[in-house]
């Protein structure tokens, strides 16, 4: 018997952080989320850093994570992460970062 | 539709002594403060000045500050910048002494509630519009003065800075301490404002941020905090800047301009 899951819709979080390694940035976010939610939320959230370019990033995340990956960024400095917009595709989300200056 | 206009309700200003700093550093320090509030992401802020047990502000400084901070004001559109007095004191009476001699010098008199006594003061007394929560010092808040708060439309304040805490489990503790705190004001939809806090050096989080912490640890309603950032602080600057104009002399009574 074949099951056939419901695909999660995702959202894709623009960036701008210090840092330019995207191994780094993820290490640092999901640092975050394990220290205000736990393995449940990363469970809910499961980020996955998908382009970037110099110190902007794009990051997908599953829809009922954007408030868990906020919720944690409480915690951490405002200039150290920043989000600046929030899209429903992933190609618009690379447009605007090219956009970026 | 119209973004939402935060404002950050705790910028943290150096006490004026009048002789640690002058008020022309002070002037700079507050254009370099609404700098990084706006960059933050808030629209607004309220720079807050702490009164601490025996101390003295030159009225004369308050004023002065209170000037720059509305002719800042003016130079930047659609913003409304607003100036706080913080009286963190343990006697009621010097509280009253307090607030009758600064009322006049700040567009919101808040108090700090330490203990059973200052709590139900501050719930009563209408010319103070804020009751600052401290996790794990503050009481518990009994429902005479939730009833109290409600029909004088005041505002129970929490701030990060006692909630984020080096310790992983401190913070915890804090948390749960804020949560049986708010949980009853919630539930009665007590006006709660959610800022920042003396931070030191000033280190403001994004607005929406700290929406999704709110909803997330203490169960609140998204639309209850963002109204409380926004609109009714706003609200409560703009409407205490009218009654200091003596346009409102009693409540319910507005004088038009002719």
């Amino acid at each position: 018997m074949v099951y056939i899951l419901k695909k999660i819709k995702k959202r894709y979080i623009i960036i701008r952080t210090k840092i330019s390694d995207k191994e780094e940035l993820l290490k640092k976010l999901v640092n975050a989320i394990m220290y205000a939610f736990g393995l449940e939320g990363l469970s809910r959230t499961r980020p996955t850093v998908i382009y970037s370019k110099d110190n902007k990033h794009v990051v997908a995340i599953d829809k009922d994570g954007v408030d868990y990956l906020r919720a944690a960024l409480v915690f951490s400095l405002y200039e150290d992460v920043k989000i600046l917009r929030i899209t429903g595709t992933s190609r618009k989300a690379k447009r605007i970062v090219d956009s970026l200056k | 539709m119209p973004k939402r206009r935060f404002f950050d309700a705790y910028v943290h200003l150096p006490i004026p002594s009048g002789e640690g700093i002058s008020i022309k550093e002070l002037e700079e320090k507050i254009v370099l403060l609404s700098e990084k509030c706006r960059e933050s992401g808030y629209k607004g802020c309220i720079y807050t000045i702490q009164v601490r047990d025996k101390q003295r502000i030159s009225r004369k400084y308050l004023r002065s500050i209170y000037n720059f901070i509305r002719k800042s004001e003016k130079l930047d559109k659609n913003t409304v910048h607003g100036l706080r007095i913080e009286i963190i004191e343990q006697n009621q009476q010097k509280i009253l002494n307090y607030i009758r001699s600064l009322r006049a010098y700040a567009d919101i008199i808040s108090i700090a509630g330490i203990n059973r006594g200052i709590l139900a003061l501050g719930s009563r007394d209408r010319r103070v519009d804020v009751v600052t929560l401290i996790p794990g010092i503050t009481p518990q808040i009994f429902r005479g003065d939730i009833s109290y708060a409600l029909s004088l439309n005041k505002f129970f304040e929490l701030q990060l800075y006692h909630l984020l805490k080096k310790d992983i489990i401190k913070t915890a503790r804090a948390i749960d301490f804020a949560r049986t705190l708010i949980n009853p004001l919630a539930k009665k939809k007590v006006n709660l404002l959610v800022s920042t806090g003396p931070f030191e050096p000033y280190s403001p989080r994004n607005p929406k941020n700290v929406v999704a912490f709110m909803k997330k640890f203490f169960d609140l309603p998204e639309d209850y905090v963002v109204k409380n950032m926004s609109e009714k602080i706003e609200y409560l600057i703009t409407k205490n800047r009218l009654k200091l104009e003596k346009k409102i002399p009693v409540n319910g009574v507005y004088i038009e301009e002719n």
